[in-house]
């Protein structure tokens, strides 16, 4: 299978306080990764370098073939870890902005998702709670026929409900021909979703590979294996 | 759901069609779930049902169609096998089990049959 | 090319719109109180009512003035706001090359001011109209048919005007993201305000500087090119620089040093933000 993402010698500081360290990661066509470790491993340092938001001090990322830039942000769904939707927008005009910057933007699919997730068009993004915004942004990402979602953090700080809204939504808008990379603390709710896990601790890959095969080869779930790496 | 046994999800998903089949919740030349269905309910990524249905394709006890889906196998004798090979499974473990608690072999038959009886 | 605009329009309609309220009611409100203190004053000479409509007139003069730059500054900062605030995460995760978002802001700032800016000036010469009963429409079109060569003037004072704003808006955008990418907290943050003024000041310096070492100036009126003699005569002060001056004369040295400004600003800016701003 061909990478859409390939990482190499990636390094990232903030100030002098090193969050990245040399990482090398590739993530394969039709393949949903697990980014595991615990708040300020780097995981959204990782993200944010994918998405473009953050520049690398050494290391390359190749998306597509394409370093981060306006090619990439149009093939990568990307999911904060926060609200970003601005505070004048209603549900409807935020769908918009979608239609307009995606060319990928499916609205059957948007409509479908609205419904699924039990939101109204005419809401005030400002207005809603956590859970709402939460479920909104992924209707809005999981809209898109993008090659890459990059989620990070989806089922954070939400209720069991949206959690399991939020998983099924996942499950079902998984495609072949796109990939998913996905970060979490919360391994036991995600981890049968994962195709392939990447343990990042103190800004460096710990261990990483095919879910199913740790799972084998340690003789334990990935909850434990997380558990056993950082507990 | 959550998978506890330190086996592979895939593995496991294997073992809950299996029973599913024996105890006749799918029955011989019925047509399983698709895969992205059954992703849904039970919560994992449709690439480890796949290999599953992989898994399950590679002991003759499911087979695929093309376009038409995966169905279970209309070959009775596999059906039976696969019955045996699982009460075959589950009695060892029991055995296991007795035996840890301090009975040998032969008495095993013989508390069942006791405790069967007490029970009618 | 410009989709940001919509967004940016949208944004910012809420506030610009009231903003423009405010202004054209503190326009009404000072236009009747000078009526009606002309009124009293006609009457009977100072009454003790002047003192307290004198000191309304103030505070109404201080609303219109207030709204203006209420509506600067709300411009600047949504702008400063994409570098500093969450929603930087959608904007700067949008497929937008810097340059398209920084255009689309920049933009949007001009149509603001030139919109804020016209509806005052209208409104007021209106009202003069129906509250003093005083035309100066008339007084306007008297002035324009006496002038020659009107089409040339008119553009060259709008092309000027919107040139002056542009390169005051990118260099305070520039300022802002100098700091964003230089110092990474967001209190000292506010630096970037005495950035601007200094780059500004230097700025200056240097275009009068240009202006006074190659006295070459366009006449708009004639279109034709004179030096500095016939600057002297016209009354053309030799530390003159780029924009248009009252006698419809540019500096021409003056005007390209002010186009390479803004090209230099805008790709500068642009730069940083495709390639140096980390939006943490």
């Amino acid at each position: 299978m061909e990478n859409i993402v390939e990482i190499r010698g990636l390094t990232k500081r903030y100030n002098r306080t090193e969050a990245l360290k040399n990482i090398d990661l590739d993530v394969e066509m039709g393949k949903v990764v697990g980014i595991l470790g615990p708040n300020g491993s780097g995981k959204t340092t990782l993200i944010k370098l994918l998405t473009g938001l953050l520049h690398p001090n050494s290391g390359e990322i190749k998306i597509d073939g394409h370093s981060p830039g306006v090619h990439t942000k149009s093939v990568i769904s990307y999911l904060p870890d926060r609200n970003a939707l601005y505070s004048w927008m209603t549900v409807k005009d935020a769908l918009g902005m979608y239609k307009d910057f995606y060319e990928d933007f499916d609205e059957k699919k948007s409509e479908d998702l609205l419904q699924f997730m039990k939101l109204d068009k005419d809401m005030k993004v400002s207005n809603m709670s956590k859970g709402m915004k939460e479920k909104l942004n992924l209707a809005l990402v999981l809209s898109r026929k993008a090659k890459i979602y990059i989620l990070d953090e989806p089922i954070a700080g939400v209720d069991p409900v949206a959690r399991d809204q939020i998983l099924d939504a996942i499950i079902e808008n998984y495609a072949e021909d796109s990939a998913m990379i996905i970060t979490t603390h919360l391994v036991r709710d995600m981890e049968n979703i994962f195709d392939k896990v990447v343990f990042l601790g103190d800004g460096e890959i710990m261990l990483s590979g095919d879910a199913e095969d740790l799972r084998e080869e340690k003789n334990m779930q990935i909850d434990e294996l997380y558990k056993e790496i950082f507990g | 759901m959550n998978f506890d046994s330190g086996l592979p999800i895939y593995m496991q998903i294997v073992e809950i069609i299996k029973s599913r089949i024996v105890t006749g919740i799918l029955e011989s030349g019925e047509k399983l779930p698709s895969v992205r269905d059954l992703a849904t309910e039970l919560k994992v990524n449709p690439n480890t049902i796949q290999r599953s249905y992989a898994e399950l394709e590679r002991q003759n006890i499911v087979f695929t169609q093309r376009g038409m889906g995966t169905f279970v196998t209309e070959d009775i004798s596999i059906l039976e096998g696969l019955k045996d090979a699982m009460a075959r499974e589950k009695v060892l473990s029991f055995m296991e089990d007795m035996e840890r608690l301090g009975y040998t072999k032969d008495e095993i038959p013989d508390i069942i049959r006791k405790i069967a009886l007490e029970g009618k | 090319m410009f989709k940001y605009v919509k967004y940016e329009m949208k944004g910012t309609m809420k506030f610009l719109i009231g903003a423009i309220i405010l202004a054209l009611g503190a326009s009404t409100g000072i236009q009747l109180f000078i009526k009606r203190e002309a009124g009293n004053t006609l009457v009977g000479g100072m009454t003790v009512e002047s003192d307290i409509i004198a000191f309304l007139l103030l505070v109404l003069g201080f609303i219109l003035i207030g709204s203006l730059i209420g509506a600067m500054v709300y411009l600047i900062s949504s702008y400063r706001k994409e570098l500093y605030e969450d929603r930087g995460y959608l904007t700067f995760a949008l497929p937008l090359s810097g340059g398209q978002l920084l255009g689309s802001k920049l933009l949007v700032a001009l149509f603001w001011g030139t919109v804020m800016g016209l509806v005052i000036v209208i409104y007021n010469l209106i009202l003069v109209q129906v509250i003093m009963g005083y035309n100066f429409f008339d007084d306007i079109w008297s002035i324009i048919k006496q002038i020659d060569n009107l089409g040339f003037l008119l553009t060259g004072s709008i092309i000027t005007s919107l040139m002056e704003s542009a390169v005051t808006l990118l260099l305070v955008y520039f300022a802002i993201t100098v700091s964003r990418v230089s110092i990474k907290s967001r209190k000292i943050g506010s630096l970037w305000f005495l950035l601007f003024i200094i780059l500004a000041s230097v700025i200056t310096y240097i275009q009068e500087l240009i202006a006074k070492l190659m006295p070459m100036y366009l006449d708009l009126s004639t279109m034709g090119i004179i030096g500095q003699r016939e600057a002297y005569i016209m009354g053309i002060d030799s530390q003159f620089g780029g924009t248009l001056s009252i006698q419809g004369v540019v500096s021409i040295p003056g005007l390209l040093f002010q186009i390479l400004l803004i090209v230099g600003a805008f790709f500068a800016t642009a730069y940083m933000l495709d390639k140096k701003i980390d939006i943490v």
